[in-house]
C-alpha cells in the first residue's frame, strides 16, 4: 500500500510539471500583451521596455519558466522566489504587488467553506432520495426524484444563484445580504451567508448524486450476494442497510472526493453571484485584469487539488473495498 | 483621457457598459441637477457602505486614471486647486483654490505659476507633519516613475524641465519650484487650462513617508490621506476600508464637508446582486457599476425610488471615426474624400444607434465633436436631418458626387459584445439604406484599440471605426479631448489616438491659440471654431453624448454629481440614519 | 408426512416479449435425508422452481403449494419465511465469488447469518463459523475467518458457503450447481463433502445440475426436466439403468467418457436447441429435437404416466413403453 501510495505520489509531480508546462505555454500563444496592457496609453517604447523587463517579459520563453520554477526574488525579501521554493511562489502579480500564493490562500478559506457546506447539503439531499427512489423502482416517488434529478441537473447554476437571492434576500428578506462572514468571527451568522450559495451549489450536485445512487443500487439488487443475503434469512433491513447499500456507496465516495477536489479550485459563478471573496472569484478578476501571474497560479493551484484528490480518492477506496487492496 | 475606463470596469458585468438615460425624448434634463445640493442639514456619522463589481485601478494618486480612482481620491487626497460641488452649472466646472492659500499668481505671459501652500494642512497617520510645496514636488516626479509611469505625464510634461528630468538628463524638474511654503511652476508654453489640469489627482501631494513603497500597486495599499480620510486597509479585488483622517482640520477645507466617518467597499459582486442590495438597504452606493436596464423604467417612475436615482450628462461623447488620408484608402473606398465622410454623417440613423446603446437613458444624439461639459459647447448641426433620422437623399447624392453612385464597401473595426454589438448592427442597417456596406472586424474589449485603432500602420482597416472618449476634466478640458484626437502632432506609431490621422495645419494653430488664451470667453470662441471647423472636415461622424445613470440607497442624502469625476462627491454626501 | 411437498408449481415472469413460463407443472416431495436430482439444459427452469420455493424468485407469478413441514412456503408472510431461511432451508449458489459479499470477511458473513436466527454472543457465532470451516475441511479455519472472498481458492470458496449454508443446521439444504463453476478433481471434493455432511447430519438435499453424471452418486430420486415441465421422474437406479425417454437418453449419451477404449470417439450431443420459454412447441416441447418424433407428438402434449416398471418411475412420452424399452437396450444403451 505505502509503495503505491509513493508511486502515485511520483506521479503527481509528473502530472503537475506537465500542467505547469501547458497553463505557461498557453498565455504565450494569447493575443496580448500584459505590459502593454498595465502601461497608459500614450507610454514611450522605453517605458514599454523598461516594464517589460521588470516583468521579466523580455527574456526567452524557457528561461521564463526556469524564473517561475525558481526565479529572482520579486517580493523583495532577498529569496528567490519560484514554485520550487519554500513557500512555493506560484507566481507574482503585479497589479497586486503580492505573491499569487498569498492571494490565494487569502481567499481559500472562503472557497473551502463552500465547497464543504454544499458537499454535506448534497449529500443529506442527493443520497435519500436516490435511496428511497431506488427501493420502489418505478413508483411515484420514483419518478418524482427523477424528476428532481432531471431538474437538478439541467438548471444553469448562475440562473439558480440569481433566481435564489431575488426570491430569498431581495423578495422575502429571509436571507442575509450576499456577502462572506468569516467563520471564527460567528459560525452562525457565517452559515447563515452562506446558505444559499450552499444550495445553489447542492442542488444541482445532488441530482448527479441522486441518480448514481440510485442506478448503483439497482443494479447491485440484482446482484448474486444480495440474492445470498436474502437465502439466509436477513431482514430486508440489513439486506438494503448492510448489503446493498456498502456496495452502492463506495463509488459515491470517490465521486465526493473528485466534487470536493475540483470545488477548490473555486466555483466561480457561484461565488460571483453570491458575491463571495473566494478563488473563483479571483479567477475572474485576474481575467478581466489581464493579471497573468494569477491565473497561472490559480490553474496551476487548482491542478493540484484536482490531483490530490484523486489520489487520496484512491487510497480511500482501496480502503473500502478489499479486492483493489490486494491486487 | 482614458478611454471610457468604466466601460472596461463595466463590461464584465455584461453589457451594460454606459447605459445613460434621459427621461422623456429631450433628455428631460438631470435629476437631480449636477452640484448644488443642499448644505447645512447635513447628519455626522455613520459608514458609507459601497459595493463594486470589479477593483479600481490605483489608489496611488500619481498613477490612478479612471472614473472610479478619481472619484475615491476625492476621499483622501487634495490637490492645489479642487472643485467646489457646491456649485451649480457652468461655475461647477471651474477649478478654486484648495491646497493653495487663495488665487495663484500667473505671470502676464501664462507660464509661470506661484502658490502659497495653505498651513496647518496635515498628514494622516503614519504621515507626519504638514503638507509642504516639497510634497507636490515630489508628487510631480513620482509620475516619472520607471516600472509605474503616469498617465498623467502629457500633462506633467507641461512643466519646463519635466523631459529631461523624465530622460534621466537632470536631478530635478527644472520648472517645478518649492521654497519654504511657496511654489512655483513654470511651463514651456503658456497653457490657459493649467489650473485645471493642476485639480487632477495626478498633482496632488505626496508625504515622504511614501518613499518607501514603489509607485503603484504597492503604495495604493498605502496611501497616506491629506484629505479628511485616509486608507485604513486595501486588499486588491476584494476591499477597501477608508477611516477618518484624525489630523484633518475642516477649518483648513471648506470644500469638503466629509460627514462620514467610514468608507468600506465590498468587491467582486455581480451587477443585479449590487442592484437589490442597494435596494434593500444593505449597502449604499455602487463604485462602479450602473444599474441593470430592466430596473431603469422602474428606478425613473416610482415615486420613492427615483429620489435615488439620477442621470447625468457626462461629457463624454461617442463617435465613428475615419479615415482622413490616402493612408487609409482602399481601391474600393476612398475614405479620404471628405464628400464619403459627409455622406456618412448624413446617413446615420442616430436614434437608432441611440435604442443600440439603450435608448433616451443611455444618451442624446451627438452632432459635435465637444460636448456638453466643455468649454466652447454649442449645438449645431453641420449635416442635420428630421430627427436625427439620418438624410437618406443627401447621403446617396454626396456619395455620387465623390464617385460612387452605386454604394461604397468601407473597412470597419468595433468590439464584439455588449451595447458596442448593437451598435455595430445598427451602423450597418443605417448605412445600408444608402448603399454603404460595412465590412466589419470585431475585437474583444481593449484589443480594439491596441490592436487595431491605435496603430496608425493599420489605417486600411479601420477605414471607420467605433469609438468613445471622455474628457480628463470639464470646462476647459478641450486639451484632453480634441487634442489627442484630432491634432496631427498627436500621432504616434503605437497607442494613437487620433484614429483617422486627421491633419490640419489651420486647426493646429488654432488649437495653440486656444490653449494659451487667457481670456475665458475669447477660449471658448475659439473651441467653438474649431468644433465647426473640425465637423466640415467631417472626421469623425459623432452619434452620442454619454449619459450615466446612478441609484443609492435611501439613506443617502445629499448626492451632489460632478464632472470632475464623473461620479458623485463622496464628501458631499451624508447618512439618514447614520448607522451602521 | 414429507419433509417437502410441492404441488403443480407455476411460475411466469412477465417481459416485454410476453409471458415466460418458466416452470409449468412440478411436482415432487421430499423426505428426510433424501436427495432429489434435478436434472436439465439452462432454461430448464430448474433454478427458478427451488427459487420460488424460497420466495427468492424476484418479478415471478407464482402458483401452486410447496409444503413445507406441512406449511405452504408459497402463502408465508415475510417474516415467517425470513425465519425459514437460512435456519431451516438453505441453499447454496453456483458462483461463490459472486455470491457472497465482496466487502466482507468471510468469516462475518457466516456470523451474520448465524445471528440473525438465533440469540449468542459475537464472539459464540465466531466460534461456531470457525469449527464450521473446519468441519468443511478449510484449513487454518482460525487465520482464513477473517479473510475475503476473493482471497479464497474456486473449491475453498465453495466450500466456506457450504459451512455457511449448513451452520444453523437446516433440515434441506438446496444446492444450485455448486460444481459447475469448479475444476473436476475440485467438484469430486466438494461432492463428497456435501455427501458426508448429509450422512452426519441427515440434511435433505435438492442438488440442481445440468451433469447427470453429477447427481449419479448422490441422489436417490431423479428428476428430469425440459422447458420448464418435468419430463422424467425415477429412482436413480432406474434413471441411469431404465431411462424411459429420448431427453433423458440423449443427456446420458452426452456424459463425455474417458477410457483408451472411447478415444477418437465423437462427442455426441443433443441436436436442437433448447426452446423458447415463451414461445414452446406445440405438443411436446422437445419433439423438433426428438430422433424418434411422431406425428401425435406434434399436435399432443404427453402426461407423466407410469413407466412400467414401478410405479414411482413416471415419464412424459408418446411412445409406447415397449418401444421405449426396445430403443433403449437395442439402441442406446450400446453406446454408452
Amino acid at each position: 500500500m505505502v509503495r503505491y501510495i509513493i508511486r502515485r505520489l511520483i506521479w503527481v509531480v509528473i502530472l503537475l510539471f506537465a500542467i505547469s508546462v501547458l497553463t505557461f505555454s498557453m498565455f504565450f500563444l494569447l493575443p496580448g500583451d500584459p505590459a502593454q496592457q498595465s502601461v497608459p496609453k500614450g507610454a514611450t517604447p522605453e517605458t514599454l521596455a523598461q516594464v517589460r523587463h521588470r516583468m521579466g517579459l523580455d527574456q526567452p520563453v524557457y528561461r521564463q519558466y526556469l524564473n517561475f520554477l525558481h526565479g529572482p526574488d520579486l517580493v523583495g525579501n532577498d529569496k528567490p522566489s519560484g514554485v520550487l521554493n519554500w513557500p512555493p511562489n506560484l507566481g507574482y502579480s503585479f497589479r497586486n504587488e503580492q505573491p499569487v500564493l498569498d492571494t490565494i490562500l487569502d481567499r481559500l478559506p472562503v472557497t473551502a467553506s463552500l465547497a464543504i457546506g454544499a458537499a454535506f447539503f448534497w449529500l443529506i439531499i442527493g443520497i435519500p432520495i436516490g435511496i428511497l427512489a431506488a427501493l420502489r423502482p418505478r413508483s411515484l416517488r420514483d419518478r418524482a426524484a427523477m424528476g428532481f434529478a432531471l431538474f437538478g441537473v439541467s438548471m444553469p447554476v448562475f440562473l439558480l444563484g440569481i433566481g435564489l437571492l431575488y426570491i430569498f434576500y431581495f423578495k422575502l428578506r429571509w436571507a442575509p445580504a450576499p456577502s462572506y462572514v468569516p467563520f471564527w468571527e460567528n459560525p452562525l451568522s457565517w452559515a447563515n451567508h452562506l446558505f444559499l450559495a450552499w444550495l445553489t451549489i447542492a442542488l444541482g450536485t445532488a441530482a448527479l448524486y441522486t441518480r448514481m445512487v440510485r442506478g448503483n443500487m439497482m443494479e447491485v439488487a440484482g446482484e448474486d450476494y444480495v440474492r445470498t443475503a436474502r437465502a439466509k434469512g436477513l431482514t430486508e433491513r440489513r439486506v438494503v442497510g448492510k448489503h446493498i447499500l456498502r456496495s452502492s456507496l463506495t463509488p459515491v465516495v470517490t465521486m465526493l472526493g473528485l466534487d470536493i477536489g475540483t470545488l477548490l479550485g473555486g466555483a466561480i459563478v457561484t461565488e460571483r453571484v453570491f458575491g463571495l471573496p473566494g478563488v473563483g472569484a479571483t479567477t475572474i478578476s485576474a481575467i478581466a485584469e489581464s493579471d497573468l501571474p494569477v491565473i497561472q497560479g490559480v490553474v496551476l493551484f487548482a491542478a493540484f487539488f484536482v490531483i490530490m484528490f484523486n489520489l487520496i480518492v484512491d487510497v480511500v477506496y482501496a480502503a473500502l473495498d478489499p479486492r483493489v487492496r490486494y491486487s | 483621457m482614458h478611454r471610457l475606463k468604466v466601460v472596461k470596469v463595466a463590461a464584465i458585468a455584461a453589457c451594460l457598459a454606459m447605459v445613460l438615460a434621459a427621461c422623456g425624448g429631450d433628455g428631460g434634463g438631470e435629476t437631480p441637477p449636477a452640484g448644488g445640493g443642499a448644505q447645512g442639514q447635513g447628519v455626522k456619522g455613520g459608514t458609507l457602505r459601497m459595493v463594486a463589481n470589479a477593483d479600481v485601478d490605483y489608489l496611488d494618486t500619481a498613477d490612478a486614471y479612471s472614473t472610479v480612482g478619481f472619484s475615491l481620491e476625492r476621499l483622501y487626497s487634495r490637490q492645489l486647486y479642487s472643485f467646489d460641488s457646491s456649485k451649480t452649472g457652468n461655475e461647477l466646472n471651474v477649478p478654486v483654490p484648495d491646497l493653495a492659500d487663495g488665487a495663484a499668481q500667473i505671470s502676464n505671459d501664462n507660464t509661470t505659476f506661484t502658490f502659497k501652500i495653505r498651513k496647518g494642512v496635515k498628514w494622516a497617520p503614519p504621515g507626519t507633519g504638514e503638507v509642504t510645496a516639497e510634497d507636490f514636488v515630489r508628487g510631480v516626479k513620482r509620475m516619472y516613475d520607471k516600472t509605474t509611469p503616469s498617465g498623467g505625464q502629457s500633462y506633467s510634461n507641461l512643466i519646463q524641465g519635466a523631459e529631461e528630468f523624465a530622460a534621466g538628463k537632470a536631478k530635478e524638474i527644472s520648472g517645478l519650484v518649492a521654497s519654504g511654503d511657496t511654489l512655483t511652476i513654470t511651463l514651456k508654453k503658456p497653457a490657459s487650462d493649467f489650473l485645471s489640469i493642476l485639480s487632477m489627482p495626478f498633482f496632488s501631494p505626496v508625504p515622504k513617508e511614501a518613499e518607501k513603497y514603489k509607485v503603484g500597486a504597492d503604495y495604493s495599499k498605502h496611501v497616506i490621506g491629506s484629505g479628511p480620510y485616509t486608507l485604513k486597509e486595501y486588499v486588491p479585488t476584494k476591499s477597501m476600508e477608508f477611516i477618518r483622517n484624525t489630523n484633518w482640520d475642516p477649518a483648513t477645507d471648506p470644500l469638503r464637508k466629509a460627514w462620514v466617518d467610514r468608507v468600506t467597499v465590498r468587491e467582486g459582486l455581480e451587477p443585479d446582486a449590487i442592484q437589490q442590495t442597494i435596494e434593500s438597504g444593505d449597502a449604499d452606493i455602487s463604485m462602479d457599476t450602473i444599474p441593470p436596464n430592466a430596473a431603469l423604467q422602474r428606478l425613473s417612475t416610482d415615486p420613492q425610488l427615483k429620489q435615488q436615482f439620477s442621470v447625468q450628462t457626462t461629457g463624454c461623447t461617442r463617435y465613428f471615426t475615419m479615415g482622413t488620408t490616402s493612408a487609409s484608402d482602399t481601391p474600393q473606398a476612398k475614405i479620404s474624400d471628405v464628400k464619403v465622410r459627409q455622406a456618412v454623417n448624413y446617413a446615420l440613423d442616430k436614434v437608432a444607434l441611440q435604442r443600440a446603446r439603450g435608448g433616451p437613458f443611455a444618451g442624446d444624439p451627438a452632432s459635435t465633436v465637444l460636448t456638453p461639459t466643455l468649454l466652447g459647447y454649442q449645438k449645431f448641426d453641420l449635416y442635420p436631418s428630421a430627427d436625427f433620422k439620418g438624410d437618406v437623399a443627401k447621403a446617396k447624392q454626396l456619395l455620387t458626387e465623390a464617385g460612387y453612385p452605386n454604394g461604397i464597401t468601407l473597412n470597419y473595426v468595433g468590439t464584439n459584445a455588449g451595447a458596442g454589438a448593437r451598435v455595430n448592427t445598427a451602423a450597418q442597417a443605417s448605412l445600408q439604406r444608402v448603399g454603404i456596406t460595412l465590412k466589419q472586424k470585431l475585437f474583444s474589449g481593449f484589443a480594439l484599440y491596441t490592436d487595431s485603432l491605435g496603430l496608425p500602420a493599420k489605417a486600411k482597416e479601420h477605414q471607420m471605426g467605433n469609438a468613445g472618449w471622455c474628457p480628463d476634466y470639464p470646462g476647459d478640458g478641450a486639451r484632453s479631448f480634441i487634442v489627442p484626437l484630432l491634432d496631427s502632432r498627436s500621432i504616434i506609431p503605437a497607442g494613437n489616438s487620433n484614429y483617422g490621422l486627421y491633419d490640419n495645419a489651420d486647426v493646429n494653430t488654432k488649437i495653440d491659440q486656444a490653449l494659451a488664451e487667457p481670456d475665458q470667453a475669447k477660449r471658448g470662441a475659439l473651441w467653438g471654431e474649431i468644433d465647426k471647423q473640425i465637423m466640415e472636415d467631417a472626421p469623425w461622424a459623432p452619434y452620442l453624448y454619454d449619459k450615466t445613470q446612478f441609484f443609492w440607497s435611501k439613506r443617502v442624502k445629499n448626492w451632489i454629481w460632478t464632472a470632475w469625476s464623473n461620479e458623485a462627491d463622496y464628501t458631499a454626501m451624508w447618512l439618514n440614519p447614520n448607522t451602521p | 408426512m414429507a419433509l417437502l411437498e410441492v404441488t403443480d408449481l407455476r411460475v411466469q415472469f412477465r417481459t416485454d416479449d410476453g409471458i415466460v413460463k418458466a416452470v409449468d407443472g412440478v411436482n415432487f416431495s421430499l423426505d428426510r435425508g433424501q436427495t432429489l436430482g434435478i436434472v436439465g439444459e439452462s432454461g430448464s427452469g430448474k433454478s427458478v422452481t427451488c427459487l420460488s420455493i424460497m420466495g427468492l424468485a424476484r418479478g415471478g407469478r407464482v402458483g401452486g403449494q410447496a409444503l413445507f413441514q406441512g406449511k405452504d412456503l408459497l402463502k408465508m408472510h415475510a417474516d415467517e419465511l425470513r425465519a425459514v431461511r437460512g435456519k431451516q432451508i438453505a441453499m447454496i449458489f453456483q458462483d461463490p465469488l459472486s455470491s457472497l459479499h465482496p466487502f466482507y470477511k468471510v468469516g462475518a458473513q457466516i456470523v451474520e447469518m448465524i445471528l440473525a436466527h438465533e440469540k449468542m454472543s459475537k464472539k459464540e457465532a465466531r466460534d461456531r463459523a470457525i469449527d464450521l470451516l473446519r468441519l468443511v475441511g478449510v484449513p487454518r479455519p482460525d487465520r482464513r475467518v477473517d479473510d475475503y472472498p476473493h482471497q479464497f481458492s474456486g473449491g475453498m470458496r465453495q466450500r466456506a458457503m457450504i459451512a455457511m449454508a449448513l451452520a444453523l443446521d437446516p433440515a434441506v439444504l438446496i444446492a444450485d450447481e455448486p460444481t459447475t463453476a469448479l475444476d473436476v478433481t475440485v467438484q469430486a471434493q466438494v461432492l463428497d463433502l456435501i455427501e458426508r455432511l448429509q450422512h452426519e447430519f441427515g440434511t435433505a438435499i435438492i442438488m440442481i445440475t445440468h451433469d447427470l453424471g453429477v447427481v449419479a452418486d448422490i441422489a436417490d430420486d431423479v428428476l428430469v426436466m425440459y422447458g420448464g415441465k418435468p419430463i422424467e421422474i425415477a429412482d436413480r437406479r432406474s434413471v441411469y439403468y431404465q431411462p424411459h425417454h429420448p431427453y433423458t437418453w440423449g443427456l446420458l449419451q452426452s456424459i463425455p467418457s474417458v477410457g483408451a477404449e472411447h478415444t477418437g470417439e465423437k462427442l455426441r450431443a443433443i441436436k436442437g436447441m433448447p426452446p423458447s420459454l415463451i414461445h414452446l412447441p406445440t405438443g411436446c416441447s422437445f419433439h423438433p429435437r426428438c430422433p424418434y418424433v411422431m406425428d401425435v407428438c406434434k399436435k399432443e402434449e404427453p402426461h407423466l404416466l407410469p413407466a412400467g416398471d414401478n410405479g414411482a418411475h413416471l415419464s412424459a412420452c408418446h411412445l409406447s413403453i415397449d418401444e421405449k424399452q426396445r430403443i433403449w437396450q437395442q439402441e442406446v444403451a450400446p453406446t454408452r
